[in-house]
């Protein structure tokens, strides 16, 4: 976490309610100058709602929103001096490209020739020298979110709001917008907050992603953060996916259990006793190659196979003693399971490792 | 994105505030706008209807005497039964047509359409008239095209008469209400019901029939309302058959009446509502049936049902030519039916009341007006309406009032009109407070706020309908970018809404040149109109140049509308280039 001097801007319990509706509850936040903010979560838990209290297009009904130290809660989005690109890009259909992002410029600058000098220079900003006349039905969609993008740059804006700018595109574009769009805010040192469902996007593009479920921050961290140390089975499984056993949990001996199956648990679970999840991500779920033992490898059957190019995806069944099985996805290199002719209906043993399973409350899902 | 410095900008400051409240105080405009020119005439109105002749409260003394009175009572079942009939005739006719429109292969599909809206131009009088050529007693039909084959008399005057008229007025409703309605259908719909082997009827009752369920409530309360208030057309062929419409234009002409010509209205003025009220709570349940994944539905050639299509629209579209084609005919004969001679005797308007060129030349004024000004005033009431945020009670309130005129008819608004604007002033509490409108009582300016409010709301709804269409963050980007919500307006909602601004335009010209019903109480004989003084020569008993005065007020309708059709394509070539991709 920032300090809260260091922050350009800061949300400070934000709440904000529609009618019975609570949109946002009781959300805090910062971001440092030239950060790189995501906001991830399921449609309707309020992340546009909550850039939206930022911008100043709608007015929270509880805390304050801050920018520089300044509290901005009560200006209008025209003097809180930031840039907004929409996810429809909401572009003036009638205007050319030119006209759209010098939009916001006639009434700043007086002379004509520094509009066109400033529109230039944000073409080339954007990668759009040179097709300046072309209105926004004759661009590609990635060439609009880049109008899109000029736009809301024209007024050299200090916070830079991102609501799904790439959710309409291509998958290609999407990936190379992602990495022109952070080479600009950064180049530029522009404090920026993204909005997004794409928890990829948010990966790879945000310095920090503040995950948000049903008006509530839930968690607030660096990409690595939330995607290894989840706080919640929920933005556990949000962000990529996760195995859950629910079982109970042996603090003396640091085990795990569930029917006849013990895993050791090497993180310290202070709080934790009784009935708690375990979680392992298909990823860490490995394949035992030279007939291991210990506490944390077992034999389970193969349900499916499913080819996903690089990787196979596996559907396991852990014998949990008797005819329970608990269901566990593994995801392996297509290489190794060649390697190891891993088929349906076949057997094989896998590791667990205890460095790599996780607890969770069970109250917590 | 290449490597280049931001030179830094100096935002616009200030203002913000001053627009805020400026953007309040127009709501607040629109809102008392509306309650000035549809609320407090209509409660003048009912309050007359509780008055005596002096002016003294009688609470409902007036009504008593109206149910009391037979000749006036009957006129409620013989409105009825007149407008219900032609609700059915007209919705069924209007269905056959829409649907051979939208759902067959026939050829002509664009002329039929063009012919079937022709009525939309034309004075209901000149119905009458035209009827008066075909079936009156000296009738082209009545007579056997004037003896050459054996007459037959269908006894015009009356039901019978206000009947086809009514049907001709409101056929070309239906049928754009419904052809809209059936337009709008997904094909898969069609596919799993032909996959499932439904039969054709079953698909019908199954598919398309609740398919446009909505549309087809709309139609038949339209044209309820519509052939419900028309006054036009039964005034010339209604004989000694009474409907309410006649009644109020008696009570108030002839027997200067007023107390109960308020009485009247009102009793008009129930059933309109109650279909208006019933209308929009349909709508309202209606859900969006089209989606952006909806297949168009193509129809599929059959040989017998495509003949059959193709001959009844043939048969319609002749009907309705015949009839323009009496009119005309009719408006150019010497003297009808015994000097057969044609010529343009009965266009100079000599020696007849009415006003003549001038009239004619008054109603092109006034309905230019009526565009101009009932163009902007809709617009910008739209756009205030469905594009700010906040104070939403209000604009709740204005969207009711907006749509309100629709069960407003033109008589009754005449009516309330005279009441409102021509009172010196009202009495709160034993204060007088002189009247600040009375001023516009008997001048264009009355004639041109009584159109613009009795055409409004079909106005309103399709400014709103485009505005809708664009984007809603249009308005939050200019916000964002710091530039005033009218700049805005007028650099990009407006250009972008230009198709939609000149239908509403045509639409107020057109309909303020054919509307007799709320301007004949209000002319004043300074300034005579075309379709008062196709009235008035009806009266006296020059049907010829009444009719002539009628194929004018068509004629000059027919050629606005080409222009707009023109002005609609040159605007879509020039200024929308921006739509082709």
């Amino acid at each position: 976490m920032t300090s809260a001097s260091q922050d350009y801007l800061r949300v400070e319990g934000v709440t904000k309610r529609f009618g019975t509706f609570t949109a946002l509850d009781n959300v805090s936040f910062g971001a440092k100058k030239g950060e790189f903010i995501s906001i991830l979560g399921p449609s309707g838990c309020g992340k546009t709602t909550m850039l939206r209290a930022v911008a100043g297009l709608e007015r929270q009904d509880e805390g304050r929103v801050l920018l520089s130290g300044q509290d901005v809660s009560h200006l209008p989005v025209s003097k809180r001096h930031v840039g907004i690109v929409f996810q429809s890009y909401a572009l003036f259909p009638n205007l050319s490209a030119r006209s759209n992002i010098a939009y916001g410029l006639k009434r700043s600058m007086k002379s004509r020739s520094a509009v066109n000098e400033r529109v230039d220079e944000l073409l080339k900003l954007v990668g759009l020298k040179g097709l300046g006349s072309k209105y926004p039905g004759q661009l590609s969609g990635g060439q609009q979110q880049r109008v899109a993008l000029a736009r809301a740059m024209a007024l050299s804006p200090n916070l830079l709001l991102l609501d799904e700018p790439l959710s309409a595109l291509d998958a290609q574009v999407r990936v190379m917008l992602r990495t022109e769009i952070r080479a600009m805010t950064q180049r530029l040192g522009l404090t920026t907050i993204m909005v997004t469902h794409d928890q990829e996007e948010a990966l790879t593009m945000a310095d920090r992603i503040l995950v948000m479920k049903d008006g509530e921050l839930v968690q607030n961290g660096t990409p690595s953060e939330i995607y290894d140390e989840p706080e919640s089975p929920f933005v556990a499984s949000f962000i990529g996916s996760m195995n859950f056993i629910r079982g109970s949990y042996n603090r003396d001996t640091g085990t795990f259990s569930k029917g006849s199956v013990r895993v050791r648990v090497d993180r310290q679970a202070r709080s934790l006793k009784g009935e708690v999840l375990a979680a392992i991500r298909p990823e860490d779920v490995l394949v035992s190659t030279n007939g291991e033992q210990g506490p944390n490898v077992f034999e389970v059957d193969v349900r499916n196979v499913e080819y996903r190019g690089p990787i196979y995806r596996l559907a396991l069944d852990l014998p949990l003693g008797h005819t329970e099985t608990a269901p566990l996805i593994a995801e392996m290199p297509a290489e190794k399971v060649r390697r190891l002719n891993m088929t349906s209906d076949s057997r094989v043993k896998v590791i667990l490792p205890s460095e790599r399973v996780r607890l969770f409350h069970a109250e917590q899902v | 994105m290449a490597d280049v410095t931001m030179t830094p900008v100096v935002r616009a400051r200030g203002g913000v505030d001053a627009e805020l409240w400026l953007k309040r105080a127009l709501i607040l405009i629109v809102s008392a706008w509306l309650v000035a020119v549809v609320v407090l005439p209509l409660f003048q109105l009912l309050s007359k209807s509780l008055l005596d002749n002096d002016g003294n409260f009688v609470g409902l003394v007036n009504y008593i005497e109206y149910f009391r009175t037979p000749a006036l009572r009957d006129s409620i079942g013989n409105s009825l039964f007149v407008s219900l009939t032609t609700t059915v005739i007209s919705v069924s006719l209007g269905f056959l047509f829409a649907y051979a429109l939208t759902r067959t292969n026939i050829r002509f599909k664009g002329a039929f359409r063009s012919i079937a809206m022709m009525p939309l131009f034309t004075p209901t009088l000149l119905n009458g008239i035209a009827l008066i050529y075909l079936f009156g007693r000296k009738g082209l039909i009545t007579q056997g095209f004037f003896g050459a084959i054996p007459g037959f008399d269908i006894g015009l005057y009356g039901a019978t008469g206000i009947i086809i008229s009514e049907v001709i007025f409101t056929f070309p409703q239906a049928m754009l209400i419904l052809s809209v309605a059936l337009r709008m259908t997904d094909a898969r719909l069609y596919e799993a019901s032909d996959s499932l082997g439904a039969s054709k009827v079953r698909t019908f009752f199954t598919v398309t029939i609740p398919g446009i369920k909505y549309g087809l409530i709309s139609a038949v309360f339209v044209c309820f309302i519509l052939a419900f208030t028309d006054f036009g057309a039964p005034k010339v062929v209604g004989g000694n058959f009474n409907i309410l419409a006649t009644d109020i234009y008696k009570q108030v002409i002839g027997q200067q009446n007023f107390v109960m010509g308020a009485v009247v209205s009102v009793v008009l003025l129930v059933p309109t509502v109650l279909a208006f009220i019933v209308d929009r709570i349909a709508q309202r349940r209606q859900v969006a049936l089209i989606q952006a994944k909806s297949v168009p539905l193509v129809p599929k050639p059959e040989k017998l049902k495509d003949g059959i299509y193709q001959g009844f629209c043939t048969f319609i579209a002749l009907l309705i030519l015949g009839f323009f084609a009496t009119a005309i005919y009719a408006s150019l004969v010497k003297v009808w039916p015994y000097t057969l001679d044609l010529g343009f005797w009965h266009y100079e308007f000599r020696g007849t009341g009415g006003g003549g060129y001038e009239a004619l030349f008054n109603s092109v004024r006034m309905a230019l007006y009526s565009a101009v000004i009932g163009t902007a005033i809709t617009f910008a009431s739209a756009y205030l309406i469905e594009k700010s945020r906040g104070m939403n009670g209000l604009r709740q309130a204005s969207y009711f009032l907006s749509i309100m005129p629709l069960a407003l008819p033109g008589l009754v608004i005449g009516l309330s009109y005279i009441f409102f604007f021509n009172a010196p002033g009202w009495e709160f509490f034993g204060i007088t407070v002189p009247n600040p409108l009375n001023w516009m009582y008997g001048t264009m300016a009355i004639l041109v706020l009584s159109n613009i409010v009795h055409f409004y709301s079909v106005s309103f709804l399709t400014a709103t309908t485009a505005l809708k269409q664009l984007d809603r963050e249009f308005e939050t980007v200019s916000e964002s970018l710091g530039v005033p919500f009218y700049v805005t307006f007028f650099r990009v909602t407006v250009p972008v809404c230009l198709p939609a601004v000149l239908e509403v335009a045509m639409y107020y010209f057109v309909n303020s040149m054919a509307t007799v019903s709320a301007v004949i109480f209000l002319y004043s004989a300074d300034i005579p109109l075309a379709s008062v003084a196709i009235a008035n020569m009806d009266d006296a008993g020059d049907i010829a140049p009444a009719c002539a005065m009628g194929v004018l007020v068509v004629f000059i309708n027919v050629v606005v509308r080409l222009l707009y059709s023109l002005l609609t394509k040159g605007v879509k070539r020039r200024t929308q280039l921006w739509a082709v991709r």
